[in-house]
């Protein structure tokens, strides 16, 4: 009996429908579909290629450099769910290229140029890279398991005068993309 | 024990938000750049008249202005701006830097420069067969966008061998960068 009050308590809080137990059945909780918990997304690694997207600055009254390629980052997610929208930010921690700290991680803008996978997938606006995280892209979410995502990232230099020349070793910025999926 | 096992389960489930939890990944780019040594200039004044005023056979003298953009490299990079009279005084019978008609007869300069440039020293002798400086810059220089000044002010001498009329004769600047 005492088994039968603590379980009519619990399930009556759960606001559903109750199963009542007996002392001789084997215990077991009763939860209505409607107030089932959503599991989360679940993301796999990011992955970026090319790895490094080289610039040449050879003659800043030509106009900003574009990269040797795009880029297209990837990603793939289990659980997903129709309703919610996930987001492809980026930024760059450090605040200028290692070696060439008169190139600033502001020269360079990135621009989405398509969204592949899930669906409403759109890219945002150009953006000029910071220390913060801005959106890139965003989607909703496809309910399959290991559903794949792409977005096409192109990149742009502002050359300089201002700039210090250096060939070799190359200057280098690191880029860190982060999707986020409810 | 399996009672309060029980318990346990169902508070957790109560107490969980009604919000989803947010799982978020990284990734990363490796952006690489090479900037190049460079430089450019521009002579703004496309026709540099000389005169001579006060005292007569003063030299004539005038000035040509010019805007360069250079970058340097780190450590080892070197720059320049030199000119020289690529076309001397024509017509005949008037000044001439290959044939000065008089000995000591000449085209010279003096230089000004904005940093980060370092203007030629004194007063320069203007050839025809050899460059000659305007400026210097060392390793890790580099100019404005919009570019920086400079100037060459020029005397000639007033010889009054020469012949009334108009001479002209042309000068180019180079700019180079390592």
């Amino acid at each position: 009996m005492n088994l039968r009050s603590k379980l009519m308590s619990v399930l009556i809080l759960a606001g559903g429908p109750v199963q009542i137990l007996f002392a001789q059945q084997k215990a077991r909780i009763v939860v209505p579909s409607s107030r089932v918990l959503p599991m989360a997304t679940t993301l796999s690694a990011i992955s970026a290629s090319p790895a490094t997207i080289s610039f040449t600055a050879t003659d800043p009254d030509a106009g900003p450099d574009s990269g040797s390629s795009s880029a297209t980052v990837s990603w793939s997610t289990s659980g997903g769910s129709a309703a919610s929208t996930w987001t492809l930010k980026v930024h760059a921690a450090a605040a200028s290229f290692t070696g060439c700290t008169t190139v600033k991680r502001s020269a360079v803008t990135v621009t989405c140029g398509g969204v592949a996978g899930g669906s409403a997938g759109a890219c945002g606006g150009a953006i000029t890279l910071s220390g913060t995280g801005q959106q890139v892209a965003s989607g909703k979410e496809s309910t399959s398991a290991n559903a794949p995502y792409s977005v096409t990232l192109s990149f742009t230099l502002a050359d300089s005068w201002s700039y210090i020349a250096k060939q070799s070793p190359s200057c280098t910025l690191s880029l860190t993309y982060t999707v986020t999926a409810p | 024990m399996k009672r309060q096992y029980i318990f346990t389960l169902a508070a957790a489930l109560l107490a969980a938000p009604a919000s989803y939890a947010q799982f978020a990944a990284t990734g990363t780019t490796t952006l690489s750049v090479t900037v190049s040594a460079e430089a450019a200039l521009s002579v703004t004044t496309s026709t540099t008249t000389l005169a001579a005023v006060g005292t007569i056979f003063n030299p004539y003298t005038g000035t040509t202005n010019l805007t360069y953009k250079i970058r340097t490299t780190q450590s080892t990079g070197t720059g320049s701006i030199t000119l020289k009279v690529t076309s001397d005084f024509s017509p005949a019978n008037g000044p001439s830097v290959t044939t000065p008609p008089t000995a000591g007869d000449a085209l010279t300069y003096t230089c000004t420069v904005a940093a980060p440039g370092t203007a030629c020293s004194g007063s320069i002798t203007s050839s025809t067969s050899s460059s000659t400086s305007v400026a210097t810059f060392g390793s890790a220089a580099s100019s404005g966008n919009s570019g920086n000044a400079a100037s060459t002010a020029w005397s000639l001498t007033n010889d009054p061998v020469y012949h009334t009329g108009a001479y002209s004769a042309t000068v180019t600047y180079t700019i180079s960068a390592t």
